[in-house]
């Protein structure tokens, strides 16, 4: 077995699976962080997640193109996420259950949509998907090569982004305000920030960001849609930010966590290991938990994550 | 001021709600005059799973096209609504309906008893009363017959099975499965995954996906959803494949050799028959190779098959239908 394991292919299907399991989970883990540090914790990520699936997918096979759709599939998750935005922002509601709410409403309308414009069907419409695109040269080092430089374009853009929210968050005055707002709102509105502002324009844009790593799904690797596609990645989206404690490098982490023990549960069932299944089934969350218990030390996240701000009333 | 339009802007969403609950695909309401026959399906999933809800869905349909019956349905309905679903129809007065979830029982025993004027057929079911019929699909003469198939053709010796959960209609299938291919080439390997879900098409393609890298050149997909993400992996990376509950050819024609039919669609379409004649009593209709749960045709992957292999399964298949061969149901781990 240990042969096995320690192989070329093995090692190279197994690295190249984590990064393709890991990029819908970090696209939307992303955008979330940008909401949640400006106080808004939006659970409804995971049906904005359905819902860009599904639009992602629709616009596509309408259009014909890809990248429509994959625009359009971060629109639609952008305008939830400013109705989230809207609701818990401007009317303070409660974001826990707004969040749920979003939820609900998203999974419901995609399924609703899917049958109304696709049918029943014995056929299932299926889309080519994005192509992977081998970096010259670098493709060809063995092992790595095939898992970092062949893969699709959004995964490398994803990988990009790391660096992008980096800087955006520890250099620029808008990624400062942002954490501001989140830490002490009071005082970011006493400093002049707009407050209620800022967090709608972050919310927004994780909606979108979660639209987008939706849209990812039938649209650069499954070239289908079903309502049950995106399951569950928003959730793990949500977790996967609270154990990089809101930096982009400790989120990039614990997606790759996730998706290399998910890559690995398929691969040690499919060499008969002798476990029952339903065990390896949950070796990925079982690893997830223990990285969280070994390595996530110290507090939580901004101070005033999901508490609604109201100019007008003091604490 | 700002409490009244949040409760405004929050029943505008139940109202859209509603709304929307309202559009979907509602059961017809019956017309009091037809004397036609109606009949009922409460499915467990999806109807459009390409799969077990559909499979029951074709046989619907195919019924509504044969005896010229009225037909309604309901889908995911979970099994704790299900008695509810089954009592509804009971007491609009459908002639017969269909209970397709093999988990189902409680709710089917209990609701052909308080209805016995009313026929009821429960799918996969293990228990009849005299209004209550059962069909037992045979899916372990087709899938013994696939797995000859895949240990005929496969080159690497290495075939894989990808399943949706381990339960006995699927384990049933999996069982005959390694059977037939052990029998047709005792050297190969058998690779088994489950994916822990009926509906999850990445877990299928990722599952598949492990399976082909480890080697393996024929992979029988065993279920319903998971299966069009298993048949895609195979199709992506050409390797042969065989799928499962309905002729799922079109997933990858360029693929899949065959599909074991559960045989449902005719199934269902011979018991409503059966009760338009009035033929119907609370018997077990078992479902075997003779009625409709047989390998798909090969459509155009014909050619990728030899001869000699086509005419050892024609030959097996007939022995089985001639009682001469009997397959074993082997329907739980144990």
């Amino acid at each position: 077995m240990l042969d096995q394991i320690f192989s070329v292919v093995f090692l190279t299907g197994f690295l190249a699976a984590t990064l393709r399991m890991a990029t819908p989970i970090l696209i939307t883990a992303l955008g979330e962080m940008i909401a949640e540090r400006s106080g808004i914790l939006n659970l409804g990520i995971e049906g904005i997640m359905v819902l860009g699936a599904f639009v992602g997918f629709w616009v596509s096979y309408q259009s014909g193109d890809l990248w429509q759709g994959f625009l359009w599939g971060g629109l639609a998750g952008g305008i939830i996420g400013a109705l989230m935005g809207i609701v818990s922002v401007r009317f303070h509601a409660n974001q826990i259950v707004t969040g749920l709410g979003i939820w609900i409403l998203c999974q419901g309308l995609s399924s609703f949509l899917n049958r109304r414009i696709f049918g029943i069907s014995s056929v299932r419409p299926q889309l080519p998907t994005l192509p992977a695109i081998p970096i010259p040269g670098l493709s060809k080092i063995p092992i790595l090569g095939e898992t970092l430089f062949n893969q699709n374009i959004i995964v490398y853009g994803t990988l990009l982004l790391i660096p992008l929210f980096i800087y955006f968050l520890r250099q620029t005055s808008w990624g400062l305000h942002l954490s501001a707002v989140g830490e002490n709102p009071r005082a970011a509105d006493a400093a002049g920030l707009r407050v209620e502002w800022i967090r709608f324009l972050a919310t927004t844009f994780g909606g979108m960001m979660a639209g987008w790593g939706g849209a990812y799904l039938p649209i650069a690797f499954y070239g289908l849609y079903t309502d049950d596609l995106a399951v569950g990645r928003g959730w793990m989206a949500i977790a996967v930010v609270a154990f990089g404690r809101w930096s982009p490098l400790g989120m990039l982490a614990g997606a790759l966590i996730f998706g290399a023990s998910s890559a690995l549960q398929y691969r040690l069932q499919a060499m008969n290991f002798p476990l029952p299944y339903q065990f390896l089934l949950m070796l990925p969350f079982l690893i997830t938990l223990i990285f969280v218990v070994l390595f996530v030390r110290g507090g939580g996240g901004p101070a005033a994550l999901a508490k609604p701000y109201i100019r007008t009333q003091s604490e | 001021m700002k409490k009244s339009k949040l409760f405004l802007l929050l029943s505008g969403l139940c109202l859209l709600s509603i709304i929307l609950a309202a559009c979907a695909p509602a059961t017809p309401t019956p017309a009091a005059e037809t004397k036609k026959v109606r009949v009922a399906l409460v499915l467990d999933g999806k109807i459009d799973d390409n799969g077990w809800n559909q499979a029951a869905y074709e046989g619907l349909k195919e019924a509504e096209a044969q005896h010229g019956v009225e037909i309604a349905y309901s889908e995911e309905i979970p099994i704790p609504d299900y008695e509810k679903a089954l009592r509804d129809y009971a007491s609009q007065g459908y002639d017969l309906i269909i209970a397709h979830s093999s988990i189902a029982k409680e709710a089917v025993m209990n609701t052909a008893k308080d209805y016995p004027k009313i026929a009821f057929l429960w799918t996969d079911g293990d228990e009849t009363r005299e209004n209550l019929a059962v069909i037992r699909p045979m899916a372990q003469e087709a899938s013994y017959l696939a797995g000859l198939l895949a240990g005929k053709i496969t080159k690497s010796n290495i075939v894989g099975m990808v399943g949706g959960i381990d339960i006995p209609s699927t384990h049933r299938s999996y069982a005959a499965f390694e059977m037939g291919l052990k029998e047709a080439n005792p050297e190969a390997k058998l690779l088994v995954n489950w994916v822990g879900s009926f509906l999850d098409v990445a877990a299928g393609k990722e599952a598949a996906l492990s399976q082909i890298e480890a080697g393996a050149d024929v992979i029988f997909g065993n279920g319903d959803g998971q299966n069009i993400g298993v048949l895609q992996a195979a199709g992506e990376k050409n390797v042969l494949a065989i799928g499962a509950v309905r002729d799922q050819f079109n997933v990858a024609p360029n693929v899949v050799l065959t599909s074991v039919e559960w045989g449902f669609r005719k199934g269902i379409a011979e018991v409503v028959g059966d009760y338009v004649a009035g033929k119907f009593s609370g018997k077990v209709y078992e479902i075997g190779l003779a009625h409709g749960a047989d390998l798909s045709p090969y459509h155009e992957n014909a050619s990728k098959i030899p001869e000699d292999v086509q005419n050892l399964i024609k030959e097996k298949r007939q022995q089985i239908i001639d009682g001469k061969l009997s397959i074993p149901d082997i329907s739980s781990a144990q």
